[in-house]
């Protein structure tokens, strides 16, 4: 047999069905990433572990779904954690309504791994973000940048980039937009 | 490297039947990363970070040969009982400590990882969200330790008022019944009430009404230990302790494994104490007329002091020493003379101390007893089960300070 490391994520995610070491091997290989992007977004290492633990799981329960004619792997295991945030942010709670169905019981993270996450978010969330807006327009990326990451107020930024606050507000709902495409592999 | 290894420990050993077919597109994110803004206000739910243990303050350390003594941290064991919060998080459970002098002791807290411990809310460390694991130093300074009696069975049970935290170490805000002008009070949200302990061995079901059902409580066998958490808004503080759980409310039954129960069925008016099934008394194999001696009452200022040879050995808490006294006339309550409270030697003199009240004069009497201790190390409330050493007769109201009376044990 094969091992693990030689299979690509699309056949992994079609043999986890059968054989949940191959969703180890999955795990393993974009934990780091989802925990950072995550992290991105929530900037807290708790809330990154949570709704990284959400995402796996939810991915776990639809990998049978998978279809590699619509994507990446990990195009795809990065939509579900977009879906599990956004969720997520609507409740204002982590949804966990996958591990529920799952029997898996509350992660406990101690001390030094939550250290080591947010040392994950601090040296690569950023530069995780950064790599994302530097694909986008730059006016959409300074929009997304002023608007999302600092959380400055829209007619703050409009003020400083001397225009209005509705180009301010397209600027920056194009650039959401663009990124999801680009994440997501939409086609425009 | 992996960052949360349990995590991925969890996913691979899913059973394979357990993760359903979801069909369908995954659908797309209202927003993709603009969730950062919203997530200062989201609620992590599936994930409990460990905090440091918590310990008692220094000056609580106990001495291993008296009152309670010390919890024996290797006794401890976190029973499979679990019972969820009304509110969610870690579910509630009961660890047995064992201490130096005999005792079992009953804690309560949260349990994550086998392990037994408080969230850090309710002005608990910092109300950092964490759990932290309860030293069992704290098991002797709850009101949880039980005497075992003479088949090492322990009963007993505990009505306390606390809060969704647990309960152990000190707070920065105030509990239910506690007042400090200078403390806010803990969320009301958070009260609880808190029954649990041990009904022992023979015990099969015991069923409480919650919401106009009558619902068994699940039992941990063979201790039959039992815990029922519920969010109720209180006024009172403090815990009720006994040997057995009150019928009433919130109990109705308690039914025996030889198919009785109390109350019994049909009777009327179900509030009432039960006595503790299959208690073994540790006087049972004493003979009562073997254990009297002759006691030595004297008075050193407003002192009453009465002292005796031990006809019995206590080397743990389960009995102790003690004595109670009244005045004739001036003042007619029971007076309890504090217990021995410690390890005695057969033959060794023991002596019980207690400052007279003012304004009682007159002559006192008083017995002393060898009693258990049911509930705990002896308090000076006396009661349950004792046998009478001797009795004492001592005038109180002359000059003298040291004039003593002698009389025989009967």
């Amino acid at each position: 047999m094969e091992p693990w490391s030689a299979i690509s994520d699309e056949d992994l995610l079609q043999q986890a069905g059968k054989d949940r070491a191959a969703f180890g091997e999955l795990y393993e290989r974009h934990e780091r990433a989802l925990l950072g992007f995550l992290g991105a977004a929530t900037r807290r290492a708790d809330l990154a572990a949570d709704l990284t633990a959400e995402t796996f799981a939810r991915a776990l329960e639809g990998c049978a779904g998978f279809d590699s004619e619509r994507g990446s792997a990990r195009m795809w295991l990065f939509g579900i954690a977009r879906n599990v945030l956004a969720g997520s942010a609507r409740r204002g709670r982590v949804e966990s309504e996958a591990r529920r169905r799952l029997g898996l019981k509350a992660v406990t993270v101690h001390p030094d791994q939550l250290d080591a996450i947010e040392t994950l978010i601090a040296c690569e969330g950023d530069a995780l973000v950064e790599d994302w807006l530097e694909d986008l327009p730059s006016d959409e990326a300074a929009a997304l940048r002023a608007r999302i990451l600092d959380e400055r107020g829209y007619a703050e930024i409009a003020a400083e980039m001397r225009c209005s606050e509705a180009l301010v507000r397209k600027r920056v709902s194009r650039g959401l937009l663009r990124l999801r495409r680009q994440l997501t592999g939409e086609s425009t | 490297v992996t960052y949360l290894p349990q995590l991925k420990d969890q996913l691979v050993a899913t059973p394979l039947e357990r993760a359903p077919r979801r069909s369908g597109r995954v659908v797309a994110a209202a927003v993709a990363i603009g969730l950062a803004a919203a997530a200062g206000a989201l609620a992590a739910t599936g994930v409990i970070e460990i905090g440091t243990k918590v310990e008692p303050p220094g000056h609580l350390r106990p001495n291993p040969n008296t009152g309670s003594g010390v919890a024996e941290g290797t006794s401890a064991r976190v029973l499979p009982l679990r019972v969820p919060d009304p509110a969610g998080g870690p579910p509630w459970g009961l660890q047995l400590v064992t201490t130096s002098r005999g005792l079992t002791c009953v804690q309560l807290g949260r349990v994550v990882d086998g392990k037994l411990g408080v969230l850090g809310q309710d002005g608990i460390a910092n109300n950092d969200g964490r759990f932290h694991e309860l030293s069992t130093r704290f098991a002797t300074l709850g009101p949880g330790c039980a005497a075992p009696d003479a088949a090492g069975n322990a009963f007993i049970a505990i009505d306390s008022r606390g809060l969704a935290s647990g309960e152990g170490p000190r707070r920065s805000c105030l509990g239910p019944g506690e007042s400090d002008p200078g403390r806010e009070r803990c969320p009301v949200a958070d009260h609880r009430r808190f029954l649990y302990g041990l009904v022992g061995p023979e015990v099969s079901e015991l069923t409480y009404r919650h919401r106009r059902r009558v619902r068994p409580v699940p039992l941990s066998e063979p201790e039959g230990a039992y815990l029922v958490v519920l969010a109720e808004r209180q006024r009172g503080g403090g815990a009720a302790v006994g040997r057995s759980p009150s019928m009433g409310h919130p109990f109705v039954r308690l039914t025996y494994r030889d198919g009785t129960s109390c109350p019994p069925p049909g009777a009327k008016g179900t509030a009432r104490q039960c006595d503790p099934s299959g208690y073994r008394s540790l006087l049972a194999g004493l003979e009562p007329e073997s254990l009297r001696r002759p006691l030595r009452a004297a008075l050193s200022g407003r002192r009453l002091v009465v002292s005796f040879r031990a006809p019995v050995g206590i080397d743990d808490a389960r009995l102790s020493y003690g004595a109670t006294a009244h005045f004739d006339r001036s003042c007619p309550q029971i007076y309890f003379v504090p217990s021995t409270n410690r390890d005695v030697r057969r033959g060794a003199p023991v002596t019980l101390e207690m400052e007279l009240p003012p304004r009682c004069h007159g002559t006192i009497r008083g017995v002393v007893r060898l009693s258990v201790n049911a509930t705990g190390p002896p308090v000076p409330m006396g009661g349950g089960e004792s046998i009478t050493i001797g009795r004492f007769v001592r005038r109180d109201g002359t000059k003298r300070s040291t004039q003593q009376d002698y009389l025989g044990g009967n």
